[in-house]
């Protein structure tokens, strides 16, 4: 399959989601750029974030050519500083600016002097620099937690911080069992903060959790400034390794390892159910479902479920690349498909391998799409999966898809479900 | 500071509006960018996307390409893909977005290049993101109908009509330009092109042949005035609204028979008209053409209501009455709707700010998709229902 990283690319229709706007209390956010790409922004401001917290500034194409772009920044700045005192203004810069070259080191620095009350920060959205090395939300993210102020040791506490996810995770997750066990928290997370000082309060925890790819780089910033060790917890659905995960976790953090039998058995229970009430039915894996979609494919392929595709992400979330080389390596026939592969258009394609009477089972909705299948779960990044409660409630949701009929169902797991 | 908005959703921009003006002719759309641009159509102004989705492509641009030049390897993409696909499409077009803009990134050359290789008329658009839909769906109609219309036509059918600027845009996707359809069949009309939405090849080819053209928005007006300079053929700027025997669509189709008859010289249905000797002003935001029909329903309920009519898009200041205004920015729009002091204020949803400004301001919702996009296209009205 030719790398989807050069050639064209398709985007899937795909159902609407209930979306987090993640922002640290009190910023406001300033987007600058064409008006053709501040319009999502604005539309998934009004309808997912607080009101009155993003602007935007327009810029022309006599701007460019006549470099008074920065002027026009420090205007809208001074503009915004004087009537909202944010406590953050993030500047939101997008791929033209990527040949212009705005020296923003030094605007931020001229920012920062101008109005020392505010911290001022350039985000980018920019998907013409992506080549494949990082994404844009991973950048984006490091830059939410770049306000931490170290705090004294005595000042320091066992909280937990979740960095990555948008939404909180599962709270049936043995994953807060653990930690409460442990005698660790509060929790802290960056949509739980209401005002800046709570934001602060993340600088205090004792160890910072990345939960998502996104969160990396913020938890490494953490690390780096704040001495707080990161610890990556993203989406696991080998019992195995989760196992590894808790022993890892607890030597981290100075505990006796947990024992995961009991959890363990119940996964393997969920697993029997779900696998007998599919038998040799297909399984179609994609990106929207999961971030780490070779790596469940893996996972369930390991458990005997016979999952003939996946559609992967042609972004570089760096999520699973060692399981896509296991997949290529001891499953061959599995069809992987970047999910902007143009020829996604004509789905017909890749439906050779599955049911004609379309009873596949989806594990998300740009799956299903390709199956052509209403047995489909409805998961979304992994959303609600956390632990070893995320295997077995993904494990029930097959054996659920199972027994549809047909016709839309309710999502499950996660907050916006 | 003019060019920052605190709550004005930046609008639909015109590769949007070239891109809309193609959908229905099945042809292939391939957006010379990264993959946000054509994710910002699909996703955020296209409602027909849901259930049937085309042929809208990105070049996946990445900066190393934008700035060695990307036009080789994005021909020979295209021209791979659109063999590799079970039919050649019958129209290509490459979309410039603000990269390519600011790099002068050759798009008509590009589109050259994939003519000569596949043999199917392909189009390059020099969009920039920069510039309003409307901007584009005039962009596309003239580049279309240069290219495909039939000329010299037969001699014009005085009773065939063709509809010009039913955008999904500006109407959504409820059945708008069905409507409109049928408002002149069933008064004994052919209709011939309905551009953009519903147009086909066959019906470009053919579009010589009305004896008038509709212009049932804005970016309908700029290209019917297009189409009388290249074509001779009249043009009459209203668009149809309220019940099919009102008075508004009888007057529209008195005013497109006696245009096609040579009775009187291309223009609007009506002029527009401002004063009411009532106290209080209403405030119709929307394409201008649209928003003149609604101040015609609006007086005929009131006849003493006074209705003033504004938009940022496309605009005649020949038609516009006293009180009406264009407006470029969200502080020219606060300051100009507070001199006027409306007590009512019909515009789209997301302008709902604007009227909570005005003290005792009412406000009515009228989704304008260029503004709101997928926040409200569920929510379009068919105008035949107003």
């Amino acid at each position: 399959m030719p790398s989807r990283e050069k050639g064209l690319s398709f985007r899937p229709p795909r159902p609407p989601r209930p979306r987090t706007v993640l922002r640290v209390p009190g910023s406001h956010t300033l987007y600058v750029g064409p008006q053709s790409c501040m319009r999502r922004h604005a539309l998934g401001h009004r309808k997912h974030a607080e009101p009155g917290t993003a602007s935007f500034l327009r810029v022309e194409q006599a701007d460019v050519i006549s470099g008074c772009y920065e002027r026009l920044i420090e205007e809208a700045v001074s503009e915004l500083v004087r009537n909202l005192a944010p406590s953050v203004l993030f500047i939101n810069l997008f791929c033209i600016d990527d040949f212009l070259g705005t020296d923003t080191d030094s605007l931020a620095t001229w920012l920062s002097a101008q109005w020392p009350q505010t911290r001022f920060v350039f985000d980018r959205v920019h998907p013409v620099a992506l080549d494949g090395k990082t994404t844009m939300s991973a950048s984006k993210g490091a830059n939410l937690y770049a306000f931490l102020e170290p705090v004294e040791p005595d000042r320091r506490d066992r909280g937990v911080n979740l960095v990555g996810s948008f939404v909180p995770l599962n709270p049936r997750s043995e994953f807060f069992s653990l930690l409460d066990a442990w005698g660790m928290g509060p929790i802290r997370q960056l949509f739980d903060c209401k005002t800046f000082d709570d934001y602060q309060d993340m600088a205090r925890s004792r160890v910072t959790v990345v939960t998502r790819f996104n969160g990396r780089q913020g938890a490494l910033d953490m690390q780096r400034r704040l001495h707080i060790p990161s610890f990556s917890f993203e989406p696991c659905y080998d019992p195995r390794q989760m196992e590894g995960l808790y022993r890892d976790l607890a030597v981290l953090l100075g505990q006796d390892p947990p024992d995961c039998d009991a959890w363990m058995r119940d996964v393997r229970e969920k697993t029997a159910r779900a696998r007998a009430a599919l038998g040799p039915t297909p399984l179609v894996v994609d990106s929207e479902a999961t971030l780490a979609p070779f790596a469940l494919a893996r996972a369930l392929l390991d458990e005997g479920f016979n999952v003939t595709h996946v559609l992967h992400s042609h972004h570089a979330f760096n999520a699973d690349e060692a399981d896509r080389t296991l997949l290529k390596q001891r499953y061959p026939h599995v069809l992987c498909i970047a999910s902007n592969d143009p020829r996604l258009h004509m789905a017909d394609r890749f439906r050779a391998t599955l049911p004609a009477d379309r009873t596949a089972v989806a594990v998300g909705t740009a799956s299903a799409r390709i199956a052509q299948t209403d047995r489909l779960v409805d998961m979304w990044h992994d959303e609600g999966h956390t632990g070893f409660h995320g295997i077995g409630l993904l494990m029930e949701q097959i054996e659920r898809a199972c027994a549809r009929d047909g016709g839309p169902q309710p999502r499950e797991g996660g907050p916006h479900a | 500071m003019h060019r920052l908005s605190r709550w004005l959703v930046p609008y639909a921009s015109d590769y949007t509006g070239v891109a809309a003006s193609l959908y229905d002719l099945g042809g292939m759309t391939v957006f010379c960018d990264a993959g946000c641009c054509t994710d910002h159509y699909v996703l955020n102004d296209e409602p027909r996307w849901r259930d049937r989705p085309g042929l809208c492509l990105s070049a996946h641009l990445r900066s190393t390409e934008a700035v060695l030049g990307v036009d080789r390897a994005l021909v020979e993409r295209i021209c791979a893909f659109a063999r590799d696909i079970d039919r050649l499409p019958p129209v290509v077009a490459v979309l410039g977005t603000p990269v390519p803009g600011i790099l002068g990134t050759d798009l008509a050359g590009i589109a050259a290049e994939i003519e000569a290789q596949l043999g199917v008329p392909t189009f390059g658009f020099a969009t920039s993101g920069f510039k309003t839909y409307d901007h584009g769906v005039d962009l596309a109609a003239r580049s279309l109908m240069g290219r495909f219309v039939r000329d010299p036509a037969p001699a014009p059918d005085p009773r065939r009509v063709n509809i010009l600027g039913a955008t999904p845009l500006d109407f959504g996707d409820v059945g708008n330009e069905q409507d409109f359809a049928r408002l002149f069949e069933s008064a004994g009309w052919t209709v011939g092109l309905q551009f953009p939405m519903g147009a086909s090849l066959a019906d470009l080819e053919r579009a010589a042949e009305a004896g008038v053209n509709v212009a049932v928005s804005a970016s309908g007006l700029r290209v019917a005035r297009w189409f009388e300079r290249r074509y001779g053929t009249p043009w009459i700027a209203g668009c149809p609204a309220g019940a099919a025997d009102g008075p508004l669509n009888r007057a529209l189709l008195l005013a497109c028979e006696a245009a096609a008859c040579g009775r009187r010289p291309s223009g609007w249905w009506r002029a527009g008209e401002t004063a009411g000797t009532g106290k209080g002003t209403a405030l119709v935001i929307a394409d201008q053409v649209v928003a003149e029909s609604v101040r015609a329903l609006l007086q005929a309920r009131d006849p003493v209501l006074r209705v003033a009519v504004a938009s940022p898009f496309s605009w005649d200041r020949t038609h516009a009455a006293e009180h009406d205004f264009a407006f470029g920015s969200e502080e020219e729009l606060v300051e100009k709707t507070a001199a006027l002091a409306p007590a009512s204020l019909v515009a789209d949803p997301t302008l709902e700010t604007l009227a909570l400004m005005q003290p005792g301001c009412a406000f009515a919702p009228l989704v304008h998709c260029a503004v709101s996009g997928k926040l409200h296209w569920d929510d379009s009205r068919r105008l035949a229902t107003l």
